[in-house]
């Protein structure tokens, strides 16, 4: 019992050597999954810090980093970490906007609702169709295909405004007219309505035969 | 359906986030668990979009508001806790945006793709003053508002890949100019907020 054991580990000690550089090529092993988050986790601290002395928001070190640890460049990160990505960035999405949801209250929201509610859509709608329209002039897509374009990126990122609003929050910027909470309610509501059209028009390429490419709502 | 979708997220969320509140007063729970606890639930209650028609993510923040109604004083201790969390939150979020910003998939098209961009925000911009029209605020405020609508980054790394992935035509133009959308206003709108406030700061 006692040798099969030790031979058990005698094993998987070769097999963690003879994989340990080719690992870092190739880290497709489940047991890479904890290191590299720990070298995540490292190295974003050692970005953060940095980015916080040259006074640069810390999510455009992160974001390089991602980008240099990432399957185009070093390919550094576990592909079980990749592939709950989705999961993870989606879990992350919420977190941002609970705290977006904890910043309001029903005083602020009376006195900027009706301003968030136009700033969550207006914005989002002059630029989805305006891409639309470039996209087909300038890149050859069809209307269909450029509207999709247009709604995936018009949707503002909560996650980078959410943040820096309640950071300007905090110091009772613009206190007078709640721009911060305006902004930060209209972010979280942007993103909802691009997805929605983004979703909308999606089905409409589904069925694109029998709408015959039209991009517009109100044709079917 | 999507006005359905919104009221029918709202008053979920409405629900839960008073069901909470009666449970809180009723019973004794730690404000850490009672965080893991919010948290949880609201990522099931996430899970509902793939089988009911709710616009959950609007439905999230109602949660919170019902709290914040209910409960004043703890949610303020939640919203602290909240803010520790996003502390590990956003390290996983931008790092794993970043892995997936397929920087390859940018190719020859990239000075058309950011033509067409930059007219988009420049029509978005527009857009942010169209919205401002008959508000209350000052002159200086309303341009203010057209830098904190430019950043994108988490909606373009989740879907920018899926048109190709699905097969439809261009996709790759898509997934090309979503990930220069990424790289260009990102940078440009989180350095751009910390930026003008610190010039509207001085100047009020």
């Amino acid at each position: 019992m006692k040798l099969a054991l030790s031979r058990l580990l005698q094993k998987r000690l070769q097999l963690i050597a003879s994989t340990k550089f080719a690992a870092w090529s190739c880290l497709t092993l489940e047991e890479y999954m904890i290191l590299s988050i720990s070298l995540i986790v490292i190295l974003s601290i050692v970005v953060l810090s940095l980015f916080e002395r040259i006074r640069l928001p810390g999510l455009i070190g992160l974001v390089s980093l991602g980008i240099a640890l990432g399957p185009d460049a070093m390919n550094l990160i576990d592909t079980s970490l990749l592939s709950i990505s989705d999961e993870v960035r989606l879990l992350a999405l919420i977190v941002i906007l609970m705290r977006a949801g904890l910043g309001l209250n029903r005083r602020i929201i009376k006195k900027i609702g009706p301003l968030a509610l136009r700033l969550s859509f207006l914005p989002s709608l002059f630029e989805g169709f305006s891409i639309m329209v470039m996209a087909h002039f300038f890149l050859n897509l069809s209307l269909v295909q450029g509207e999709m374009l247009g709604f995936i990126i018009a949707a503002v990122s909560p996650a980078v405004v959410v943040p820096e609003m309640l950071r300007l929050k905090e110091k009772d910027f613009g206190k007078r007219n709640e721009i911060p909470s305006t902004i930060l309610a209209a972010a979280s509501i942007d993103y909802v309505v691009a997805i929605t059209l983004f979703t909308v028009f999606w089905e409409l390429k589904e069925d694109r035969m029998s709408v015959s490419e039209c991009p517009f709502l109100w044709c079917r | 359906m999507v006005p359905v979708e919104i009221v029918l997220g709202i008053s979920l969320g409405a629900a839960i986030g008073f069901l909470f509140s009666l449970l809180f007063k009723r019973f004794h729970i730690r404000d850490t668990k009672r965080v893991l606890l919010i948290l949880m639930i609201a990522f099931v209650f996430h899970k509902l979009e793939e089988v009911l028609p709710v616009a959950t993510l609007l439905g999230v923040m109602a949660i919170d508001f019902v709290l914040r109604e209910r409960l004043p004083v703890a949610v303020d201790r939640i919203a602290g806790k909240m803010e520790r969390i996003w502390v590990v939150a956003e390290v996983f979020l931008f790092v794993l945006v970043g892995a997936s910003v397929n920087v390859r998939a940018i190719g020859d098209s990239w000075l058309m793709g950011l033509l067409v961009i930059l007219i988009g925000l420049i029509f978005r911009s527009a857009g942010v003053l169209a919205a401002t029209l008959g508000s209350k605020l000052t002159l200086r405020e309303r341009p203010f508002c057209m830098i904190p609508s430019l950043p994108k980054a988490t909606v373009q790394a989740a879907v920018g890949g899926i048109p190709l992935a699905m097969g439809v035509a261009y996709g790759d133009v898509i997934l090309s100019v979503s990930v220069l959308s990424i790289l260009i206003t990102a940078p440009l709108g989180a350095i751009g907020i910390r930026l003008a406030a610190r010039r509207f700061a001085k100047s009020t």
